[in-house]
């Protein structure tokens, strides 16, 4: 059979620079079947390795303003052409259809913002500045142009005054007039007044009253911080105890029922993460717990062993989290409903998360693995310990399988590099094979299982006999035995 | 030599074009005598590419279609390497084999 057909399989490059001496070499020859899948197989190859090749890059005949340009200058001018031309079109359809209301202008005034956002992106000045300053002015020319023409009500001032607070510390920041403290305070004061004045207009000085304390509490960390070098654990727990208090005291002003109690606890969780960093109970020397374990690791380099007690030492921080997280979670759960044991929804999903962090940890050679299988045992474990424990079951053997079906799936793609396709075709093949049978035996009707199992394990059979036959290394693997 | 599945096919080029210049269906011819193995066009021309990519090969002038290829002395260099560590190992394998 002749198979010079087959060279247009390949890509154009490698056809321009291989093309006519492997034309000669197949016109020299019949090609068997294998040959055909053998040819097939090396075009795929020059597909995925263009590099290999080897011609030369194709001379640009673009303007020399846009080949000078870098990427993202050119994506702007493509985003821009591609405005004008929906300006174009979208106010064609409009004077089309109803040419008394113009609303092709919204669309236009909301993509020009997505526009604007890009061009300071592109076109740095000052850092974000000048995204910021392009941003404000063309979402606020919009929002005035739409108040002025729907009864100058005045309401755009709001937004105008807001956004222009914002950019008034963010220019100064900018051009290096304050520092990021100064910009903090001048955000706070002049946001504060604004409050007020809205409060006053409004006639409910309430949220003024609730909201302006807290901007306090953080500048007054802030300070704290900056100009007196405070220690940011103390600082944390200070503005924790405050804030918890303001929280309380706005919460007794209202009366029951008691929210306060909610952001507390949440809080409470991320200070005592802080005091254990604090507190050096993770310790970063070769001491510590993390170090010990860092132990089985001395034949490595010194620089992995540092990554890997890092890891180590995150874990701890996780695992403490975790602990006070799912006691702060009971005590809410007993506080509230009793009767219904909502949080191990929370604390199961957690625990798996703690368990795939602890597995991307102790894997090192295949931190994704290990976190897919620690993960998924601890998901399972605690989706099953749920359908026990709540009365509409059982259900959790279906997430199950299908967890399991995709971790056999991520091992075999990440354990068997050299036969990839067969292995990951042998493994899933054969846990989609018990699952279809557990399937059948724990549903109505059936059986069924033996035409879906006999169909994927005849496929099998057929994939290993080809691999036998073509594959060089598997052929070598055969003669081994 | 790190080819990845394209480092037996490699090895069978390097060595058929050991004793001088062929082109890509002599060297097919070449492999199945002397190692009485089959390289399949696609096989031998990806192995081709990426020992000409490494430098271990080169095209050799010609106005035949059929392109020849010689080794450089690069790759001279690293059949020699290459070879000599199998000789190494197949003498270490045969010792073992004897001392049994």
């Amino acid at each position: 059979m002749n198979a010079t057909w087959m060279l247009n399989l390949y890509p154009q490059d490698w056809r321009m620079r291989y093309g006519d001496e492997f034309g000669a070499m197949l016109e020299q020859q019949d090609a068997s079947f294998a040959d055909l899948l053998d040819i097939a197989f090396g075009a795929v190859d020059a597909h995925l390795r263009p590099e290999l090749s080897g011609a030369a890059p194709v001379r640009s005949t673009a303007p020399a303003f846009w080949r000078a340009s870098a990427f993202w200058q050119r994506l702007l001018v493509v985003h821009a052409g591609l405005y004008v031309l929906g300006c174009i079109v979208l106010l064609l359809i409009n004077l089309a259809t109803t040419p008394t209301n113009l609303w092709f202008l919204y669309p236009l005034w909301g993509w020009g913002i997505a526009l604007a956002v890009q061009s300071g992106l592109t076109f740095r000045w000052k850092g974000l500045f000048g995204a910021d300053l392009a941003t404000y002015l063309m979402l606020n020319v919009g929002l005035v142009a739409i108040d002025l023409t729907h009864g100058a009500a005045g309401w755009s001032i709001w937004p105008v005054a807001s956004l222009g607070i914002l950019l008034l510390a963010h220019g100064l920041l900018a051009f290096g007039n304050i520092n990021l403290f100064q910009a903090h305070a001048l955000l706070t004061a002049l946001a504060g007044i604004e409050l007020i004045v809205v409060g006053i207009v409004a006639g409910d000085l309430g949220i003024p009253l609730r909201t302006i304390p807290f901007a306090l509490l953080l500048v007054g960390a802030h300070y704290l911080l900056r100009y007196r070098r405070a220690n940011l654990f103390r600082v944390h727990l200070v503005a924790f105890v405050a804030g918890g208090a303001l929280l309380a005291l706005e919460n007794l002003a209202d009366g029951p029922p008691w929210w306060f109690v909610y952001p507390v606890v949440a809080w409470s969780v991320l200070v005592a993460a802080h005091a254990v960093v604090h507190a050096r109970l993770v310790r970063f020397d070769d001491d510590s717990a993390s170090g010990q374990v860092m132990a089985s690791f001395t034949a490595r380099s010194r620089t992995v062993q540092v990554s890997q007690q890092r890891h180590i030492q995150g874990l701890f921080v996780h695992a403490f989290l975790f602990g006070v997280g799912v006691i702060d979670l009971a005590v809410l759960n007993l506080l509230t409903t009793p009767r219904l044991p909502w949080m191990l929804w929370p604390a199961g999903a957690w625990a798996a998360l703690l368990a795939a962090h602890a597995g991307f940890v102790f894997l090192p050679r295949h931190r994704l693995l290990g976190a897919d299988l620690a993960g998924g045992v601890a998901g399972s474990l605690a989706l099953l310990l749920i359908d026990a424990t709540t009365p509409s079951g059982p259900w959790a053997i279906w997430p199950i399988m299908g967890w399991a079906l995709l971790f056999t799936l991520h091992a075999a793609l990440a354990l068997a590099p050299r036969f990839r396709l067969l292995a990951t075709h042998f493994t899933v093949g054969l846990v989609l094979s018990v699952e279809l049978v557990i399937v059948d035996l724990i549903t109505p009707g059936g059986p069924w299982f033996f035409w879906p199992v006999l169909g994927l394990n005849l496929l099998l059979v057929l994939h290993l006999a080809l691999t036998a036959i073509f594959n060089t290394h598997a052929r070598r693997w055969l003669r081994a035995f | 030599m790190d080819l990845g599945r394209f480092a037996e096919p490699a090895l069978l080029i390097l060595i058929s074009l050991a004793d001088g210049p062929k082109h890509g269906y002599a060297i097919m011819e070449d492999a199945r005598e002397v190692a009485n193995q089959k390289i399949g066009p696609g096989t031998l021309y990806a192995a081709l590419a990426r020992l000409e990519q490494r430098g271990l090969i080169e095209p050799v002038p010609s106005e035949d279609r059929r392109q020849p290829y010689r080794l450089t002395p690069s790759g001279a260099a690293a059949l020699h390497d290459h070879l000599s560590t199998m000789r190494s190992l197949v003498t270490t394998g045969l010792d073992r084999l004897g001392a049994q």
